[in-house]
């Protein structure tokens, strides 16, 4: 069984100094971005991350994905961990969308085997046409949308986590992508969501957590916590 | 994962990195008709025009510093521009690091590998290097390979190391272009280091000026030096290792870009 343990996590980051404002002092560099955060995710549950900006829903998201490593504390997950953040990284514009496909794959560490098969998957979704094999420089900011979003959810993944700003193109693609949305959130063991829209969350998560200064302060239904982070 | 050797687990991910630098090059080049070529054509432009310009100066024959201008700057060409793009690495690829689990260090062997196909297609360079300098042909040429790529591996530790202290200090970025200029004067390219005397004393303690100096002296006068060839690997090692000791320096990359 897909589980996630985070046990007393404790991350980090550091304050730089900014011109013309108040230097923050050696004790103060380091601001605790998630402080003592303890959380059992299990098989089956979908989990909706809520909290003011700067809370550190993303954070939570990275170190669950293993992006990032803990100060302090421990991350058990018995599964690869699919981050659905910024997924237009590492694609270069002066190359084709079929080059950027395959290198992103790559880099996922998805067999060279799978990657033809994917790769036609992404292409039809897209409906970009020829344009599939011309450099992305040249294409809409609509075709980039499409591309990227194909791209990440051409694969089912056991365990999710997806971050708001994960983009949905224009509208006639919107409906197509839904209902691949909804089929990569059937497929998934466990699907984290953090996003500041309410409605996207009831309809996606029961379970809801909302953070405040990098503490849990909420952890119960995602009705309930949506009723929290507003009050 | 924390208790194996980080450089042996960037290595082992070879299929990402290898890829990922012929992608950079494709993309460095995708408008242009020579593609890498064009790295050949500067070098083959800046090893003819220091030849003349030195045989001018001290009256020598023009062309007679080609062979040992082609090895220098070849293998420095590989020092220089690794070092120059590590300082922009982990900036650059802040996307790839804040949204995928990809290990710091194949970012820097991806690097290395992109800027070592550039070397390779410096080779035809080397090539007329020797043979407008009258090189004669001996066994030795087939040192040249093996010895210049002996850098190779020597380079990572200096290329993350560059690369982290600029994401820790950006400003170093502005210097470390001038650094590198000095360090060209200081490497025995286009001089020989003296038996005595300060020239000799930088040379000591110039890495890059030993894998270069066994190059030439290899290849161009048939004399193996064994005490530089035992300095180069132990600077392989040396790096290596220091890539292991200061594996929780490297670990802290994602939270500074």
């Amino acid at each position: 069984m897909t589980h996630i343990l985070l046990k007393d996590v404790v991350f980090s980051r550091r304050l730089y100094s900014v011109a013309g404002q108040e230097q923050p002092t050696k004790i103060h560099r380091y601001r605790r971005i998630l402080d003592q955060i303890s959380l059992e995710i299990a098989d089956g549950q979908r989990v909706g991350i809520l909290g003011p900006n700067g809370a550190g829903k993303t954070t939570l998201l990275r170190l669950i994905a293993g992006i990032f490593v803990p100060d302090e504390g421990t991350i058990e997950r018995n599964s690869d961990v699919s981050a659905l953040l910024d997924s237009g990284y590492g694609m270069v514009d002066s190359l084709t969308a079929r080059e950027n496909c395959i290198s992103r794959l790559i880099i996922a560490g998805i067999p060279k085997s799978e990657i033809p098969a994917v790769v036609d998957w992404i292409e039809d979704l897209t409906e970009i046409g020829e344009y599939f094999d011309q450099p992305m420089r040249t294409f809409s900011s609509g075709m980039f949308a499409r591309t990227i979003f194909a791209l990440a959810t051409a694969r089912p993944h056991e365990v999710i986590v997806i971050d708001e700003g994960f983009g949905l193109a224009d509208e006639y693609f919107r409906r197509k992508a839904q209902r691949v949305l909804e089929q990569l959130y059937n497929d998934a063991s466990i699907l984290i969501f953090a996003s500041h829209n309410a409605e996207l969350l009831k309809d996606t998560c029961q379970r809801g957590i909302v953070l405040k200064d990098g503490k849990i302060a909420f952890d119960g239904t995602i009705d309930d916590a949506i009723k929290f982070n507003h009050s | 994962m924390r208790n194996k050797s980080v450089f042996w687990v960037s290595l082992t991910n070879f299929r990402v990195w290898t890829h990922l630098g012929w992608r950079d090059l494709r993309a460095q080049y995708a408008r242009t008709k020579l593609g890498p070529w064009w790295s050949a054509t500067s070098l083959g432009a800046t090893v003819l025009g220091s030849s003349v310009a030195i045989g001018l100066v001290g009256n020598n024959k023009a062309l007679t510093l080609t062979p040992q201008l082609g090895i220098g700057l070849a293998i420095w060409t590989l020092v220089s521009i690794s070092l120059n793009d590590g300082s922009d690495l982990f900036e650059s690829e802040r996307g790839v690091l804040l949204n995928s689990t990809i290990d710091e260090l194949s970012l820097v062997f991806r690097l290395i590998w992109r800027n070592t196909i550039i070397f390779f297609h410096n080779l035809p360079v080397v090539a007329l290097a020797l043979l407008i300098g009258g090189y004669k042909l001996s066994w030795h040429i087939v040192l040249f390979l093996p010895l210049a790529l002996l850098v190779v591996p020597a380079l990572v530790f200096p290329v993350a190391v560059f690369a982290r202290l600029t994401l820790w200090r950006r400003d170093l970025k502005s210097l470390l272009p001038s650094l590198i200029q000095v360090g060209f004067f200081l490497t025995p390219i286009f001089w020989s280091p003296p038996a005595t005397g300060p020239m000799k004393i930088i040379f000591n303690i110039n890495p890059i000026g030993w894998f270069i100096v066994l190059t030439k002296e290899a290849v161009l006068e048939n004399h193996f030096r064994w005490d530089l060839f035992t300095r180069c690997i132990i600077t392989v090692v040396v790096s290596v290792l220091l890539l292991e000791i200061l594996q929780s320096y490297f670990k802290q990359i994602r939270k500074l870009v």
